[in-house]
């Protein structure tokens, strides 16, 4: 039977470092809830605004799958893998830290926030070769429907992690209603909105609520808000 | 006052975890890259904590050979090193 975990969004891990303010759907720092330390294969999902100019300095990861998704600013990254760039709303970045690197990442704008997700899923394999990539996604590709921006496999649509999951993104105009059907039997989907409101199988959610869904085979969104965008984190269930 | 044991094949994450985990109250701690020098610490361990580039025969071994409470450690850093840890308090 199919079951949900409604985390609605001012529940969330708050914290304020001054210049990073963050919110934790999940136990992650000096945030810890027992009841809130993951969801399946899902282990962090943090909503970051960072200040102008600031940022993590250089700091390791290791044995984890990390998606980062700006909504809004310049992010500047620089690992030990020799990658220096630039993510920019309308991209998605992904790592597998593996057997390990180093990274930081930087507000590029001195007068301008920057806002951006932070996922880390666990991987399906310990100790890989670290890999870092990054893609432009076409925002027209998301219009009133899924748009895959994420999968395991390198020769599918979206980066690609180590672990069976997909992840999709949407943004809809009012009124519209949309079903995802889940890929793999077992794994679980979870809900975040980005923004807006949408009742996701009948249960209403509003910006930055989030909702897992469990033993599901299909989930349907509809009372779609103007310009309500989605994601969907479709990820394994047992580690 | 718990003892942590760290054990990982990365020389940098193990010692940053280490001086992360000597940073709590809680907790003491000591970083090894060797499974030989895990298994012959004389100290006391209350947790052994399986970082990053340890090789399945050298897990194994542990696993097999100590038997105070393993943790898996993902991450690399502080991110998730309090809630893994907070279970043995």
């Amino acid at each position: 039977m199919t079951s949900y975990e409604l985390h609605v969004a001012g529940t969330r891990g708050a914290a304020d470092h001054g210049w990073l303010k963050s919110f934790h759907t999940f136990s992650f720092a000096n945030y810890y809830d027992p009841k809130r330390i993951h969801f399946g294969a899902l282990r962090v999902l943090n909503d970051d605004t960072v200040s102008g100019g600031m940022g993590f300095g250089q700091h390791p990861h290791d044995n984890m799958e990390i998606i980062s998704i700006p909504l809004e600013g310049d992010l500047e990254h620089k690992d030990s893998m020799g990658n220096t760039t630039v993510i920019r709303h309308g991209e998605i970045q992904v790592m597998s830290a593996g057997t390990g690197i180093y990274h930081s990442e930087y507000n590029r704008n001195k007068d301008a926030t920057v806002k951006f997700l932070q996922i880390w899923i666990f991987p399906n394999k310990k100790n890989v070769t670290p890999r870092y990539d990054q893609i432009e996604l076409n925002p027209a590709n998301r219009a009133n429907k899924f748009d895959q921006i994420l999968s395991p496999s390198p020769d599918d649509a979206g980066v690609w992690i180590h672990q069976d999951a997909w992840f999709h993104i949407g943004k809809f105009d009012a009124g519209v209603s949309a079903e995802y059907s889940i890929k793999k039997t077992g794994n679980g989907l979870y809900v975040f909105v980005l923004n807006g409101e949408v009742a996701v199988d009948g249960q209403a959610l509003a910006s930055r609520d989030g909702l897992g869904i469990r033993d599901a085979a299909s989930v349907s969104f509809s009372e779609m808000s103007q310009d309500a965008e989605i994601l969907l984190m479709e990820v394994p269930m047992q580690l | 006052m718990k003892h942590v044991v760290i054990f990982g094949g990365n020389k940098d994450i193990v010692e940053l975890l280490v001086r992360l985990i000597g940073n709590y109250p809680e907790f003491t701690a000591s970083g090894f890259q060797d499974a030989q020098k895990v298994l012959a610490l004389g100290i006391p361990m209350d947790v052994l904590l399986l970082s990053s580039g340890v090789s399945p025969e050298d897990e194994a071994l542990v696993r097999r050979r100590v038997s105070v409470p393993i943790i898996q450690h993902f991450g690399g850093g502080s991110g998730l090193l309090r809630a893994e840890l907070q279970p043995y308090l």
